[in-house]
């Protein structure tokens, strides 16, 4: 398109930008000359885009043209509107003032319609004033009635991407967000969206994004808000620690998204924590040299509990904090935290459990810290809550930061947490990162193909302990594998433990993270037995192409669903009347589920929970048929305590105390795990007595 | 029938691929048409799958395999030991015990993940007693006492006893 500039004759110079960029540009005038920034408004990372505008005086009142592709600001050096192109040199317009727009003077609030080509400047006590862009001779008029309403203290203000409005958020101890009709300059306020704690806001620079967020950077401290102005009540929350300066304007392409960034690390605390971008989660751009621990990965975007990135891919890049003491009610605990380069580190523990980071919880505060490794002491309060919660530190070079939002260097490491009463032990089994696994064969009473991955259940069990006697217990379950059509039910059962001993409305369980409110406390059971699902295939399905979950080659996922359960008791239990573990874990039969012949043939019908499957010498539960004792090939025999065995003494289920590599479809046990005959073999235990350590790497199931 | 059934599931998990060698040709033919289904299922479900038992004529088939195994009617496969934890210390020593796998000696601090453990919990008057099922396959572990005053916190290894000794970790 032409452009008529009157006072150079520079037209063709001028370049413009790409098509509508993401970034935001800042022009702050630090000294007496205008510097350009490149803002990242994901993270507030910026950089220096031009320090040479062209002139020696402030621009001001920026807005970037939608239509054109130009920047477009208020010259105080010429005292007229400026055109910036891709070089960032100022040329100022030959624009015609009528005598109220001469009479104004020079503009600090101003912004590029989105639906017009015009360029809005606002002046408090003289009005809203339009310079139609589409016309050579850039007329400059006041649009008629506006000086009534010209009583607003803004320094910016921005066009809404669509609707037509300029919305801007006032100055002073409480912002104000306004709707401002470019027709008229009428304005309607929409409440106060923001209220200051100390000093009040100066937002320099307003600029929009596509979905109708208005970000607000604050002259004084840099920090960028964020304002959705279509929200019923809206609010500012901090989105990001920009640039600060005295003198600061903003200009953006309403039309562009605010992309994540290329170098972004995320959190991966659970999802009400603020992990996603789309919850402005917790983000920093990634820079050499300034790391908690050493590591840190580049992510495109959060990856929250219970699928977070560190277990998934296998690297753990949380390697800054670690916790060589635990976290007892009312007592001190150990923190040691290793720095590469130095910063500030603050720290937050959700201590009541309500899955936020509230201000109640920062327990670190703008901690400087410096290369090397160190201990950090905090206080658990009183008011602490015993069980397992989520801790976010953050380090960077801005001091003081919330737990939300973006910052342009350090990183974000989220841990989970266990905080108990004080004196309490925790032991894990097998460990507090590992999980042994159940393998189960579903076709009993008859003997299946011992390929062992019918069910596969991955298991953790913590046992919290004070004064040697067992407070509660807690699971970890994981679905590995099922490489079979049956549908099942996972529970498992306290042997020993009288149902009513346990403190059924206090148990705490979660599916995928989601806390379950209703009793997973089996009715009709003598013994405690707590039910995970009645149905496993309700939580996987196979893929595409595959009739299994993760048992045949090509049927790879790294989705496991995961069940959290905390089972507190009434009594403590002492240790000697503690069963054995891993207790006793078994599937059952999904009621009104089809079974096989000889299961239907011992009960007279589909069995259902009647159908139970467990270790070998594992007693069954009340909910079992006894007519299964013998049945198909069933060599049980109650006197002796022997169960779920054949007459070979083969079991239907076998525990492997690790996160087992599990056979793929059709391959034998004794073909992947070469030694498990010999171990099976020698019932003192002795002989490969880690034989699940070393398979077949070609009959394993593999991702 | 139900024999071959079994065996021709072996022979379709054999390294070999040999599934024919010993059988009649009736037998092939049912081996063959058995196998549409163990494709399609090997578990449960389908509706289609039959129960698989054994027979002796086939057990004696190979040697060293599930075929011909047989396991003590009282041995339950657990693969696990159990060790002992005995830390006493002075009575009024304020300290945390951690034992966990995995840790670096080679670093100073010491470098232990603290979020692997089997066992965490305060000394209570100086003592720590527990018993603890572990893995087979695990070695060595370290344990961990940190103190509150700052001293310098205990570092010990423990490392897997042989077969026939009783498996302990004492600090005192």
């Amino acid at each position: 398109m032409a452009l008529m500039v009157g006072v150079t004759d520079v037209a063709s110079a001028i370049e413009p930008f790409a098509t509508c960029p993401s970034q935001a540009f800042i022009i702050q005038t630090p000294a007496s000359t205008p510097v350009a920034y490149g803002v990242d408004l994901g993270t507030g990372s910026y950089a220096t885009l031009s320090s040479d505008m062209g002139i020696n005086a402030s621009i001001n009142g920026a807005g970037f043209s939608f239509i054109d592709n130009h920047l477009y600001g208020w010259d105080y050096q010429h005292q007229t509107l400026g055109i910036i192109g891709n070089d960032y040199r100022i040329t100022p317009l030959d624009v015609t003032k009528d005598t109220a727009s001469v009479n104004a003077g020079n503009f600090f609030v101003g912004d590029v319609a989105v639906n017009e080509n015009a360029w809005y400047g606002y002046r408090k006590n003289h009005g809203l004033f339009r310079v139609d862009l589409d016309i050579n001779s850039y007329p400059m008029t006041r649009v008629p009635g506006s000086q009534s309403f010209a009583n607003i203290n803004i320094t910016d203000f921005a066009f809404h991407p669509d609707n037509g409005y300029i919305y801007a958020v006032t100055n002073g101890n409480n912002g104000q967000l306004l709707k401002i009709d470019p027709s008229s300059g009428q304005y309607e306020q929409l409440g106060t969206v923001i209220t200051a704690t100390s000093g009040g806001f100066t937002f320099g620079a307003q600029f929009f994004d596509p979905q109708g967020n208005l970000y607000l950077s604050n002259n004084g401290t840099g920090v960028i808000y964020r304002v959705h102005v279509d929200s019923v009540s809206p609010v500012a929350e901090i989105f990001s620690y920009g640039p600060s300066s005295s003198s600061n304007d903003g200009a953006r392409c309403a039309l562009a998204e605010v992309p994540v960034g290329d170098k972004v690390d995320f959190g991966d605390a659970p999802e009400s924590y603020a992990t996603l971008m789309a919850d402005n989660g917790a983000r920093h751009t990634i820079v050499d040299g300034f790391a908690l621990g050493a590591l840190v990965d580049n992510e495109a975007d959060g990856y929250p509990a219970p699928l977070s990135d560190d277990a998934s891919d296998g690297i753990d890049d949380d390697d800054g904090v670690s916790f060589p003491t635990g976290f007892e009610v009312g007592e001190d605990a150990v923190l040691l935290v290793t720095v590469t380069g130095s910063g500030y580190l603050n720290g937050w523990i959700d201590w009541n459990q309500d899955g936020t980071f509230d201000a109640h919880d920062q327990a670190i505060t703008a901690l400087p810290v410096s290369e090397g490794t160190r201990t950090v002491t905090v206080s658990v309060p009183s008011w602490a809550t015993a069980g397992g919660t989520w801790a976010r530190f953050r380090l960077s070079s801005v001091a003081n930061i919330v737990p939300t939002g973006g910052v342009s260097d350090g990183e974000v490491e989220d841990y989970p947490l266990s905080i108990t009463e004080t004196g309490v032990t925790v032991s894990y089994y097998p460990s507090s990162s590992t999980f042994t696994t159940i393998a189960y064969e579903d076709l009993y009473p008859d003997k299946g193909d011992f390929d062992m991955n019918d069910v596969v259940i991955n298991l953790r069990i913590a046992t919290y302990s004070k004064d040697n006697r067992v407070r509660r217990v807690g699971f970890t379950v994981q679905l590995a594998a099922m490489g079979a059509g049956y549908h099942n039910g996972f529970a498992i059962q306290l042997p020993g433990i009288a149902r009513s001993n346990v403190q059924e409305a206090a148990i705490d369980w979660s599916i995928q993270g989601i806390t379950q409110s209703t009793s997973p406390l089996e009715d009709g059971q003598s013994n405690a037995v707590v039910v995970f699902t009645s149905d496993l295939w309700q939580h996987v399905s196979g893929g595409t192409g595959c009739y299994y979950f993760r048992a045949e080659p090509g049927c790879g996922s790294n989705y496991r669903p995961t069940w959290e359960m905390v089972v507190p008791f009434n009594n403590p239990i002492t240790m000697d009347q503690m069963p054995r573990l891993p207790f006793d874990p078994f599937i059952f039969a999904t009621p009104n589920s089809a079974r096989g012949l000889s299961a239907n043939q011992a009960v007279g019908g589909n069995p259902g929970r009647q159908l139970e499957i467990h270790l070998k010498n594992k007693p069954p539960t009340d909910l079992f048929s006894p007519a299964f004792f013998g049945a198909g090939d069933d060599a049980s025999s109650v006197g002796q305590s022997q169960y779920f065995q054949d007459s070979n003494g083969m079991a239907w289920a076998i525990e492997v105390p690790d996160t087992w590599k599990h056979p793929i479809e059709n391959q034998r046990l004794d073909y992947v795990y070469p030694e498990f005959v010999g171990f099976a073999a020698d019932p003192t235990g002795d002989t490969n007595p880690d034989w699940y350590l070393t398979p077949d790497n070609s009959k394993i199931f593999v991702d | 029938m139900k024999s071959i059934t079994t065996r021709s599931r072996d022979a379709a998990a054999s390294p070999t691929g040999s599934i024919a060698v010993g059988y009649t040709r009736a037998q092939r033919l049912l081996l063959l048409l058995t196998l549409g289904s163990i494709l399609t299922a090997c578990g449960g479900g389908g509706g289609s799958s039959q129960p698989a038992t054994q027979t002796d004529a086939v057990a004696t088939a190979l040697s060293s395999s599930l075929d011909d195994l047989v396991v003590a009617p009282t041995f339950n496969l657990q693969a696990t030991f159990t060790l002992t934890v005995d830390i006493e210390l002075d009575q009024n020593t304020r300290g945390y015990f951690s034992l966990c796998d995995p840790y670096d000696q080679s670093k100073s601090p010491v470098s232990v993940n603290f979020e692997s453990c089997l066992l965490r919990g305060p000394l209570v008057a100086g003592q720590l007693k527990e018993s603890l099922q572990v893995a087979n396959h695990v070695r060595e572990l370290m344990a961990v006492i940190w103190f509150y005053d700052g001293s310098d916190p205990i570092y010990q290894r423990w490392q897997q006893a042989s077969a026939d000794t009783a498996q302990e970790l004492r600090i005192n």
